[in-house]
């Protein structure tokens, strides 16, 4: 029913973000994330909001992005996400990220983000595995193979975000004309020396 | 462990590193080793090939580390060492074979130890010289073979029985360590007092040798100890009788059995009436670990003969009854029970 609020930030309370709009001031609940964001009160904002309602509850819940409000939308259907726990998702791994680890099914990962255990993890790929369909060819294909080799390091025993961190230098570094393989097992092989230094 | 004829490495042997040798022609002992070990690493540099690996077994403290490194320095090449516990994920191999220069020589203690997963990466290692690893899942899941340089696998192990065929399999060349002659022994004695700057007379050597386990380490070690005395209840010179008096301070006998290794004979004599018995149940008797039992106090009294291991148990032998100056419990006793009997 409400999609957006535009109005004077008045500053927070809580957890919950003041904005006032003609004299009326709307109290708005909002993942964590944003409150790093946020204007000088004073200054006007605008908040993509969601009137959740239920039984006994009412409340205006506001997010920085279309984005992030669709996929609180998306992750309120899954079967035992309720809004707190949209929120904390929503909270600890920007959208991108998300769209990324659902379309590439990354359980282990999906797994590992706060509020997220292994049962609720597999609902939420079961549920929301459709309505992220792949991108055009450019931006997947370049997570596609980073990601294997993210695995593959971790899978040997590697730190996996020092891994992330070292590999697009990397790639870089071996983006020479070799084959396809060829690439790979130089690039395996100088991420192994790194990581080992 | 503190017995001071332990096999084991302990701190105070970091001096050792003094009396290792750093070349085949200081190695004492071990000639039929050693010939064979000049040829193949002549015929390796010549070749200007990595050696093939070698795999050392035998008993601890008789020198597979030293020779381990004596390798790699007669190769001219670098040196790496580590040991099968140390590597726990792929990773770490990972990370020790693709940083190894050309031709160098790679050295792992208690390789009968190693993790599965690493052994296979090893086995791989070792034929192809690359590192096979799985990336990608499902239909896009393949291998990706990582080169790393020609190496020589130098693998040691006190348990030769434990490592899987396999991995056996892929060594071209295989030395088994025995205990040392005495006479080699004498010749680790002399050169590590000459290093150290003793003066020892040549009983001396004698005594010291044979209590010394047949390994070099052991006998290093009893030197150390015999100097100790020699500074400080004589006047800097190994004697014969400063010899005694350490072995009796220390509990040694001249077979080289310490008290605890007689403790052992003892318990199973009084406690077990002579054997047969397990060797968990003795190990209890004794407070010991099974494991310590089995690989740090048995193969010694068993090549002494004063034990044996049977299917059915231990069993203290005539000599080892002999050893403790206790009658052996022989026809006389059997007389005693049949008149019991009667």
């Amino acid at each position: 029913m409400l999609y957006s609020v535009r109005g004077v930030y008045r500053g927070v309370d809580g957890e919950k973000v003041l904005i006032e709009t003609g004299g009326l001031t709307w109290e708005i609940d909002v993942p964590s994330s944003i409150l790093s964001q946020l204007p000088e009160p004073g200054d006007s904002l605008l908040l993509y909001v969601y009137l959740y309602h239920r039984e006994d509850v009412l409340s205006l819940i506001g997010f920085a992005s279309r984005e992030e409000r669709r996929l609180f939308l998306d992750l309120l259907k899954v079967q035992g996400v309720g809004p707190r726990q949209a929120l904390r998702i929503i909270s600890s791994v920007p959208v991108p990220i998300f769209r990324e680890i659902i379309q590439n099914e990354d359980l282990a990962r999906l797994a590992k983000t706060p509020g997220i255990g292994k049962k609720t993890a597999q609902k939420l790929l079961l549920t929301l595995k459709g309505s992220y369909v792949k991108q055009g060819p450019g931006g997947t294909e370049k997570a596609g193979p980073h990601r294997e080799l993210v695995e593959a390091l971790a899978e040997m025993g590697f730190d996996r975000s020092r891994a992330e961190s070292v590999l697009p230098d990397i790639i870089q570094e071996v983006s020479g004309g070799e084959s396809v393989e060829g690439k790979e097992q130089e690039i395996l092989r100088r991420a192994i020396i790194r990581l080992s230094e | 462990m503190d017995h001071t004829l332990s096999p084991l490495k302990r701190e105070e042997d970091a001096q050792e590193e003094r009396l290792r040798p750093l070349s085949l022609s200081e190695f004492q002992g071990k000639e039929e080793i050693k010939e064979n070990l000049k040829v193949f690493i002549r015929a390796a540099r010549q070749r200007g090939e990595a050696l093939d690996h070698v795999f050392l077994s035998g008993p601890p403290g008789l020198g597979k580390t030293t020779l381990g490194s004596i390798i790699a320095h007669e190769l001219g090449v670098e040196l790496r060492i580590t040991s099968a516990p140390a590597l726990e994920k792929p990773k770490d191999l990972a990370g020790i074979l693709t940083t190894l220069s050309p031709r160098s020589v790679l050295f792992i203690d208690e390789i009968h130890r190693l993790k599965p997963a690493i052994e296979e990466m090893l086995y791989v290692a070792m034929e192809d010289y690359v590192i096979d690893w799985i990336i990608g899942q499902g239909p896009s899941a393949r291998t990706v073979r990582i080169p790393v340089p020609p190496f020589t696998l130098v693998g040691a192990t006190t348990k030769a029985g434990k490592l899987a065929t396999p991995l056996v399999s892929r060594f071209g060349i295989t030395f088994h360590f025995n205990l040392y002659e005495k006479e080699d022994i004498i010749k680790v004695l002399r050169r590590s007092a000459r290093i150290l700057g003793l003066s020892v007379e040549e009983p001396a050597f004698d005594l010291l040798s044979s209590c010394s386990r047949g390994t070099p380490r052991i006998a290093n070690r009893m030197l150390r100890r015999a100097r100790d005395f020699a500074e400080v209840y004589g006047k800097g010179v190994i004697t014969p009788q400063i010899v005694r008096l350490t072995m009796d301070r220390l509990g040694i006998d001249e077979a080289g059995l310490e008290a605890h290794d007689r403790r052992i004979l003892d318990t199973i004599i009084t406690k077990f009436d002579g054997g047969p018995v397990g060797a968990e149940s003795l190990a209890i008797a004794l407070g010991e670990s099974v494991d310590t039992l089995e690989d740090f106090y048995e193969p010694y009294l068993i090549q002494c003969g004063f034990l044996q291991r049977t299917p059915r148990g231990r069993i203290v032998t005539p000599r080892g009854y002999d050893h403790l100056n206790i009658p052996p419990r022989g026809k006389d006793s059997d007389d005693e029970t049949q008149r019991f009997l009667f």
